[in-house]
């Protein structure tokens, strides 16, 4: 990978991006991001179990030892409908089309994952993502007709339930709940519940959420999040901590910014302006250093603002999105700058993972980086297995 | 609670004895002053007059005070026998604690103890155990990873420093068995075995300075009973001494009378 780094450097403009770990050339063009893009689908390709779904259900390392035994199915459910994404958005060959159906079967066929403890609901994952994937799925043409139809509407009002079941009062979704425990939890945080802003508006317009209060709501809790300095805070407060080495400053919100933004201005919300999408996007790479020393560091917000590994693809893939809403002229030069920092962390193998090596996060991370590059190149004129090219979203 | 008490039967006549006392003196006052012999035999009679009348009213002074002290002595009988009885008390429970923390420990401690140690041994093994196959995994995780050089840097001394401590920490665990095995309980039996025999032997020593005591205060109030009524003896005496002088004295005096009368009514018939 270092190889390829030098050489993709050699054509870009090469700068260090001041990471921590390694020289990254300032910028990579569309071909490096091709290449790479290929390697993470063939290894989503590659690593598909045989009953369509990918990683495991059950805890598969000593280090997430202590969630309840629910959640890594929950995970799974999750990172499965990112891999289905992911192949969804490729380029289409015969290998990742039959891929993505084996997966949305397993999508469809498989349990709902349900709530794992009184504090740990990590099962609302399932619930945003499943939900998410099958509102793009059903935006797909080849997808819209017959039994794929009648699939994806059931996997996206399963998953939708799931939401329903576990939007807090002030209207966001979380993944923990707190004493005094109840059915219904309290706790929610801006960037999971910014997850789906967009699919629920998709969803009233497929006749999956009935009611638009629901994301009405869901909008209102995001945008409270909003603060005056452009970050998001992490989760509602009556009075948002702020100052010092607080995880609600631009630094320790760099992701969070992208996936709010995204979210925001796709649902139509007039603060997000274009400007304010640029200023995000700016500050995510001015200040990357900090999303750079937390990447695999397996201790959950250890790093400089309280930033964990995991915020590392997640914010790439939705800065990927952020981009694609501005004018089409600006979007390359701000992907050739995004791709550099998914291509240095992506392993020979393909996968890519931010955290841990668990299996769910090898999935979870390796669609991300997959989506994140896809939606910065252009179309391909005609695949090497001549496939009709997909529309884009 | 009980006390130790003399007889008092020869204490009920006490206030008659007083009050007789009393009379006496008040009765011995007139008559002093009268004088029928010549001037030096008086004078002498009337100084040993005076000097008995001293002495009764000391005797008086005494009985007071002896009194008191038998009040004092039972009083003192009955609050350190109080007091001992209490100790013997405490010395029974403190043998009684003794001997059951003694059984217990044969009975139930010793095997506890011993399970608690190999517990603690079993324990840092799974500890270390644990700690090795955490840095195993993340060794793994980072093998492949190119990028996060200082974290995994970071990350693995972190793990091998806890695998360090672990293993330190499962070879304390070891000593620690050995030195339970080995001293502890043998140690502890011997405290115990020594608090119980030191506990008997309180009990002994609380039932042995009770029964001494007792003793004691007996003799004390017997002693205070015999100085009161020694000293009610004596007044009893004094008493009788001069009721019988008063008698006499009484007695002359009316003789002298007849005799003066006599001599009065003589004059009286004379030209």
């Amino acid at each position: 990978m270092r190889t390829a780094l030098i050489l993709g450097g050699a054509l870009a403009l090469a700068v260090p991006a001041g990471a921590q770990h390694i020289d990254v050339p300032r910028t990579l063009g569309p071909a490096e991001g091709r290449e790479a893009l290929g390697r993470s689908l063939d290894w989503l390709v590659t690593n598909q179990n045989d009953d369509g779904s990918w990683a495991c259900g059950v805890l598969d390392g000593l280090l997430e030892l202590g969630f309840s035994i629910e959640s890594f199915y929950a995970w799974q459910v999750a990172s499965n409908a990112l891999a289905c994404l992911a192949l969804l958005d490729a380029p289409e060959t015969p290998a990742r089309r039959a891929a993505l159906e084996r997966g949305l079967k397993w999508l469809d066929e498989t349990r709902p994952p349900k709530r794992g403890s009184d504090w740990d609901i990590d099962y609302v994952w399932g619930g945003l993502y499943g939900f998410a994937a099958a509102s793009e799925i059903a935006s797909d043409p080849r997808f819209q007709q017959g039994e794929w139809k009648t699939l994806v509407d059931r996997v996206g009002r399963r998953y939708f339930e799931i939401l329903e079941k576990n939007q807090i009062p002030e209207g966001g979704w979380g993944y923990y709940d707190d004493p005094i425990f109840s059915e219904r939890p309290k706790w929610a945080t801006s960037f999971s519940t910014a997850t789906v802003l967009p699919a629920l508006k998709r969803g009233e317009e497929l006749g999956w959420v009935g009611d638009p209060k629901i994301r009405e709501r869901a909008t209102g809790y995001v945008s409270r999040c909003a603060l005056p300095n452009g970050a998001f805070a992490y989760d509602e407060r009556v009075i948002p901590w702020i100052g010092g080495d607080s995880i609600n400053g631009v630094k320790g919100s760099l992701s969070r910014i992208q996936v709010c933004n995204w979210a925001l201005y796709s649902v139509g919300e007039k603060k997000i302006t274009l400007d304010r999408l640029r200023e995000g996007l700016e500050s995510f790479f001015a200040e990357h250093r900090f999303l750079d020393v937390a990447f695999m560091d397996p201790v959950p917000h250890e790093a400089y603002y309280y930033n964990s590994g995991y915020f590392y693809l997640f914010g790439h893939y939705y800065a990927a999105r952020v981009i694609e809403l501005l004018p089409e002229a600006e979007r390359e030069g701000w992907h050739a700058r995004l791709r550099p920092h998914l291509v240095k962390v992506m392993r020979d193998s393909g996968a890519s993972t931010d955290f841990l090596t668990s299996s769910y996060m090898q999935v979870a991370g390796t669609a991300f980086t997959a989506m994140a590059l896809d939606l910065g190149l252009p179309p391909e004129a005609q695949s090497v297995e001549k496939v009709p090219a997909k529309p884009k979203r | 609670m009980s006390s130790v008490r003399t007889s008092g039967t020869s204490f009920s006549r006490l206030p008659l004895l007083v009050m007789l006392l009393v009379g006496a003196g008040c009765a011995s006052s007139g008559s002093a002053r009268e004088g029928t012999g010549k001037a030096d035999d008086k004078e002498e009679k009337d100084e040993k007059d005076e000097k008995d009348e001293d002495e009764l009213e000391q005797l008086k002074g005494k009985i007071e005070v002896a009194k008191l002290e038998l009040d004092l002595a039972r009083l003192e009988s009955e609050q350190e026998i109080d007091s001992a009885e209490r100790e013997l008390a405490e010395a029974r429970l403190q043998a009684e604690k003794s001997r059951i923390e003694r059984e217990g420990f044969t009975a139930l401690g010793r095997a506890r103890q011993l399970d608690e140690a190999r517990l603690g041994l079993d324990r840092s093994r799974g500890r270390a155990e644990d700690a090795a196959a955490e840095l195993a995994e993340l060794e793994s995780m980072y093998a492949a990873e190119e990028f996060a050089t200082k974290t995994k840097e970071l990350v693995l001394t972190r793990s091998r420093r806890d695998l360090e401590h672990a293993r330190r920490g499962l070879d304390l665990a070891e000593r620690q068995l050995k030195e339970t095995e080995g001293f502890e309980l043998i140690g502890k039996e011997r405290e115990l075995e020594k608090a119980n025999l030191a506990g008997e032997k309180g009990m002994v020593e609380a039932e042995q300075a009770l029964t001494k005591l007792r003793l004691e205060k007996k003799i004390a109030i017997s002693k205070a009973e015999q100085e009161l009524a020694e000293l009610m003896r004596k007044a009893e005496k004094a008493a009788k001494k001069k009721e019988k002088k008063e008698k006499e004295k009484a007695e002359k005096g009316e003789g002298k009378d007849k005799g003066q009368k006599a001599e009065g009514e003589k004059k009286e018939g004379q030209p």
